[in-house]
């Protein structure tokens, strides 16, 4: 792979001597450029080089900023605030004045090179297919690190575990993709988001003629997906009639659409993913003890945020600079608030919830900030946990809830009934502690 | 090395940068021995759908159809097939259309050719949608996903989860709506496609709406709506205004749900867009009728109705007749 390069658009030649060194200490190529030229496509950083012509710089400066989307390193010949300021201002990342700033600059270039080759080196590591599921913590190392055991172990069956909005579809994906089947289908189902009555023939097929509406054949989704994955999330709502027939597919690799006579070969893999005790499931007689055996064969549960320590800032961090440049917005100062805010909160939604939390406070927000009070708004009002309501506080957790929402609004109160979808005169009601209401509102 | 001379090249490059009209222009100048062939008839189809002319479109793919299987040339007939579906689709012959993309998708598949198939499947999904068979459309756009995903088709994968966020909305089933959304706000950033951008946080923001969040939706669909007049996609643009109709009714403020929706169909009636129009006219019936302007009510009703019934979804239709007579859509 060639060698990243340092850009340098000369509009003196004070210094020119040193640039080539300063390039080869950091590791680049040294690129001179025209100040109207398009950006070099390999350029890691640019050189603006204006000894004795600042003020052309500058006037330069924005222009030059609009184009090129790496760091910009102004280099003058006067220590001067106001022309660092200025230059920052229009979008430079630094003003180094030479020969002062000389080894600062140096150590710059070296630093800025430097990181792009580890971002390269781990770029090129994309063979590690679990990238996606971010995270250092120990909780989730150790789900990672017994996934990364099941690929050296080719087609296992997989059964995936953790709460809703951990990430169990990404995990089975990257199980996917970190496989031999690579090149087949994943093919993702919720067996709960399909009623029962269609989930045979979705996952089966039917052919023509099987029942009222099929007016012509279908194959299911075990034939789509043959020769790769089959992911069947929320495992525990197929219905105790399918999981024969489901076990019959596993173990034979046989299926029989509705209606037909003969079986057809498929070649799938299963993976399958619960939110909920399957244990608990086949003791209460909704799940087949021998299908919940067949399933699973590794068992890998993704951790709640909850458990994961520190993984929530580095989450919260990834998703609000995602955010940020999806709207265009100043990739937000995460303080001190933020930080206590995101470790108090226990989101129950999980990656799902702080992920919708963070873009939703980075648009509520001043520009360049996150409001704790946006970023987990309803839940932080009070103790509307489920163990809070169970142990009869009902009443209280409500009332919490809607001052929480009358706060947000700055005290407008039909705003706060608005977004809370009752009505005003209820909330007050509520506020007035005449009514602990029901859970069906706002619990 | 000596080039092969294609008559069609000129008229292929207008398509292909999206000039339709001058493709149209260039395809009649062409030569009679030249519009006599498959190729002419194909890519005529394809400019007249493109132009909205759904019955020339039609007719066109049917003789392009006609010649690619008098020669045996099966990838042809399986591209003209799938046009010819989809001039049925736009002129409202929903049974057409099915049959049309069923049999496409299956040369597709004897052929080995999994875009085009799941290009086909995800058809057939808007067919069921539009004959409100939901569970249909959503199996149909899953079928489809699988394969653009494997393809590394983002494009697809983005439409395919707009199209869900569709279905889950209009089952009511907000949260799966907002799920879908998500998910097609990823794909279309991946696949860097404004238009489908701009209809994924239309659709973000229309479930927000309905799940309380107005001030969240309203940002979204506000973006949405900025991305639609800048890329000149009036066919987002229609839906997003008809979206923030929608939420301007849920906070209570008739009067600018009203100004919204007429803005709404102001486009899409410019546009000839049945569908979006059918859709709007609906939305409007509903805010007239919670104002007690029942005759302006009634009158939008009926538009609607007849909008869904020239494109084959008698359910809605008839729902629309329904709710028209005052019972309960």
């Amino acid at each position: 792979m060639p060698a990243p390069a340092l850009a340098v658009i000369h509009l003196s030649d004070s210094f020119a001597s040193v640039w080539t060194d300063m390039a080869a200490e950091a590791g680049a190529e040294l690129r001179s450029v025209e100040s109207d030229a398009a950006p070099a496509r390999d350029a890691a950083a640019l050189l603006l080089a204006a000894g004795g012509e600042e003020q052309r710089g500058l006037d330069l400066m924005s222009g030059i900023a609009e184009r090129w989307a790496v760091p910009i390193y102004f280099v003058g010949a006067e220590a001067s605030h106001r022309f660092a300021v200025e230059a920052l201002r229009r979008g430079a990342a630094d003003y180094f004045s030479l020969p002062e700033d000389a080894d600062l600059l140096r150590r710059t270039l070296a630093a800025r090179f430097e990181a792009g080759r580890a971002r390269a080196a781990a770029a090129t590591q994309d063979d590690n297919p679990f990238a996606e599921l971010m995270g250092e913590s120990e909780a989730l190392r150790a789900t990672l690190e017994r996934a990364g055991r099941v690929l050296r172990h080719g087609d296992v069956t997989v059964l995936l575990g953790g709460e809703t909005g951990t990430g169990k579809e990404l995990l089975a994906r990257a199980l996917h993709r970190g496989g031999s089947r690579r090149d087949g289908p994943f093919v993702a189902v919720n067996c709960a988001a399909i009623p029962a009555q269609l989930l045979e023939s979705e996952l089966f097929g039917h052919e023509k003629g099987a029942f009222t509406d099929a007016h012509r054949a279908k194959p299911g989704l075990f034939e789509e997906a043959d020769g790769g994955t089959l992911f069947l999330d929320e495992i525990g709502h197929l219905p105790v009639a399918l999981q024969g027939k489901l076990l019959r597919a596993l173990d034979e690799r046989r299926v029989r659409r509705v209606g037909a006579t003969q079986d057809r070969a498929v070649n799938v893999r299963i993976m399958a993913a619960t939110h909920v005790d399957l244990r608990q499931a086949v003791a209460a007689g909704e799940f087949r003890e021998d299908l919940f055996y067949r399933l699973n064969v590794v068992h890998l549960v993704l951790p709640p945020l909850r458990e994961r320590g520190d993984d929530v800032l580095l989450l919260a961090h990834t998703f609000a600079a995602a955010s940020a440049a999806r709207y265009g917005l100043p990739e937000p100062r995460v303080g001190t608030d933020v930080r206590d805010a995101l470790q108090a909160h226990t989101w129950p939604g999980n990656v799902r919830e702080l992920r919708h939390a963070v873009e939703r406070a980075l648009l509520l927000s001043p520009p360049g900030t996150l409001d704790p009070q946006e970023l987990v708004p309803v839940r932080r009002a009070g103790p509307a946990t489920p163990e809070a309501v169970t142990a009869g506080r009902l009443a209280d957790a409500i009332r919490a809830v809607v001052e929480g929402a009358v706060t947000r609004h700055g005290g407008n109160k039909s705003a706060a009934a608005r977004t809370l979808g009752i009505s005003r005169a209820r909330l007050q009601r509520i506020l007035d502690r005449q009514e602990g209401g029901d859970d069906a509102d706002v619990a | 090395m000596q080039t092969l001379h294609d008559p069609l090249r000129a008229a292929r490059e207008a398509v292909r940068s999206g000039k339709f009209q001058d493709a149209a222009v260039t395809l009649a100048e062409l030569p009679t021995e030249v519009r006599e062939g498959a190729e002419w008839y194909l890519l005529s189809a394809m400019v007249s759908w493109r132009l909205g002319d759904f019955a020339a479109s039609r007719r066109e793919a049917l003789a392009a159809r006609e010649g690619y299987r008098a020669r045996g040339d099966a990838d042809g007939e399986m591209r003209a097939t799938n046009v010819a579906a989809a001039g049925a689709f736009g002129l409202g012959a929903l049974a057409d259309a099915e049959d049309g993309f069923h049999a496409a998708m299956q040369l597709a598949r004897e052929l080995g050719d999994p875009l085009m198939a799941a290009r086909c499947s995800n058809n057939l999904g808007n067919v069921a949608l539009y004959l409100a068979q939901h569970d249909v459309a959503l199996s149909f756009y899953r079928i489809a996903r699988a394969g653009f995903e494997r393809l590394g088709f983002e494009h697809g994968v983005a439409e395919t989860w707009i199209n869900s966020a569709i279905t889950w909305r209009d089952l009511g089933r907000h949260r799966e709506c907002l799920g879908a959304a998500d998910q097609a706000l990823d794909a279309a950033e991946q696949a860097r496609a404004p238009r489908l951008i701009a209809e994924a946080l239309a659709n973000r923001g229309a479930a927000l709406a309905a799940l309380g969040d107005d001030t969240l939706a309203r940002v979204q669909v506000d973006r949405a709506l900025g991305i639609a007049r800048q890329e000149g996609d009036r066919f987002a643009e229609a839906d997003v205004l008809r979206l923030l109709g929608l939420i301007a009714q849920t906070r209570g403020n008739p009067e600018l749900a009203l100004a919204r929706l007429r803005e709404a169909l102001g486009v899409a009636e410019a546009l000839g867009h049945p569908w979006t129009t059918a859709e709007v006219q609906r939305d409007l019936a509903r805010v007239f009728r919670a104002l007690g302007r029942n005759a302006e009510a009634a009158g939008a009703f009926a538009a609607a109705e007849t909008a869904f019934r020239s494109l084959g979804s008698v359910p809605r239709a008839d729902a629309m007749q329904r709710e028209g007579a005052g019972e309960s859509g």
